[in-house]
């Protein structure tokens, strides 16, 4: 599949490490610590690759965590580095997941790969339980103007889902949650990106643009944040029981 | 070894203090506080590193432009 094919990709994955993304383990800490998880939550990490972030979360905090990816590969890896962990592959669109039973969902650097990112808000909102969280780690544009429509056409991997910041709340907002947080933590994005060039990743190739040019300077460019959300309970929602 | 950034032709400078050749390995490169490792040439005596025109004018610049917000 074309879209999992650069997180499969062992030279990849030699420079991001095995959490395959900006910041590695850094913003999973900062939203459990925000989210104050511990012991008894119920934890689904969306798109959980190679299970860095289920063994971290399960090893630091103690939580219950099920992971599901779409990538039989990466699966692999993680069964095999991670033998204790419940991982199973599935679509983050598709929850293979009741409702209701989870304390928080775990979606990093995921949701601008997704066909459809608000369907898959919704079915985030879901498996909640009352008040719990969502936790959404992602690239994202940092312009709103009119001029986005021409940067974003043509992108390539993570990139062609990415939104700006605006529509990102919205979208979260739409399916039925409290914003908590929002923070920009770029400089992430940019560390990795800088280190990937090093090593001989065309960032040209994988995300169609090129960050170089003037198209794309300052805040023309692709960023990376951390929200954190919590589930609104409506007086007639059906999880509540 | 990431020979992208080393080209045969890079090795046979030598280093004018110490009279070594330059030998192949993972270099520290600072920049705006990011830190990153890469396959460079340096001298294994003084340490000095040999940063080619074409690295500097392809893939650092790159990584520049990358990391500067201008």
């Amino acid at each position: 599949m074309e879209i999992l094919e650069p997180y499969e990709s062992l030279s990849v994955r030699a420079v991001t490490g095995q959490t395959i993304r900006p910041g590695e383990l850094a913003l999973t800490r900062r939203a459990a610590d925000c989210c104050g998880l511990g012991a008894g939550d119920r934890i689904l990490d969306v798109g959980c690759g190679t299970g860095a972030t289920a063994d971290f979360l399960t090893s630091r905090y103690g939580v219950t965590v099920l992971g599901l990816d779409l990538s039989s590969v990466l699966l692999a890896d993680a069964r095999q580095q991670h033998p204790a962990l419940k991982l199973i592959r599935g679509d983050g669109m598709r929850l293979p997941v009741k409702t209701a039973r989870i304390s928080a969902v775990y979606c990093e650097c995921v949701c601008s790969l997704l066909p459809d990112a608000v369907s898959a808000m919704k079915e985030f909102h879901r498996v909640l339980e009352p008040d719990g969280h969502l936790i959404i780690a992602d690239l994202y544009w940092r312009i709103t103007d009119e001029t986005m429509s021409g940067l974003s056409a043509g992108t390539g991997g993570c990139l062609a889902g990415a939104v700006d910041r605006h529509t990102m709340l919205q979208r979260i907002e739409s399916a039925g949650f409290e914003i908590c947080l929002w923070e920009d933590h770029s400089n992430a994005l940019k560390q990795l990106a800088a280190q990937l060039v090093w090593s001989g990743v065309s960032l040209r190739a994988w995300w169609r643009i090129d960050c170089t040019s003037d198209a794309c300077r300052g805040d023309r460019r692709p960023g990376y944040c951390l929200a954190i959300a919590r589930k609104r309970v409506a007086e007639n929602d059906p999880t509540t029981g | 070894m990431n020979s992208e950034n080393v080209q045969p032709d890079d090795l046979k400078w030598r280093c004018q203090r110490c009279q070594c050749e330059l030998v192949v390995g993972p270099v520290t490169v600072t920049y705006m506080a990011n830190r990153f490792t890469t396959d460079l040439p340096y001298c294994p005596s003084c340490k000095t590193v040999l940063i080619t025109e074409r690295v500097a004018t392809g893939k650092m610049a790159e990584v520049e432009q990358i990391l500067e917000d201008k």
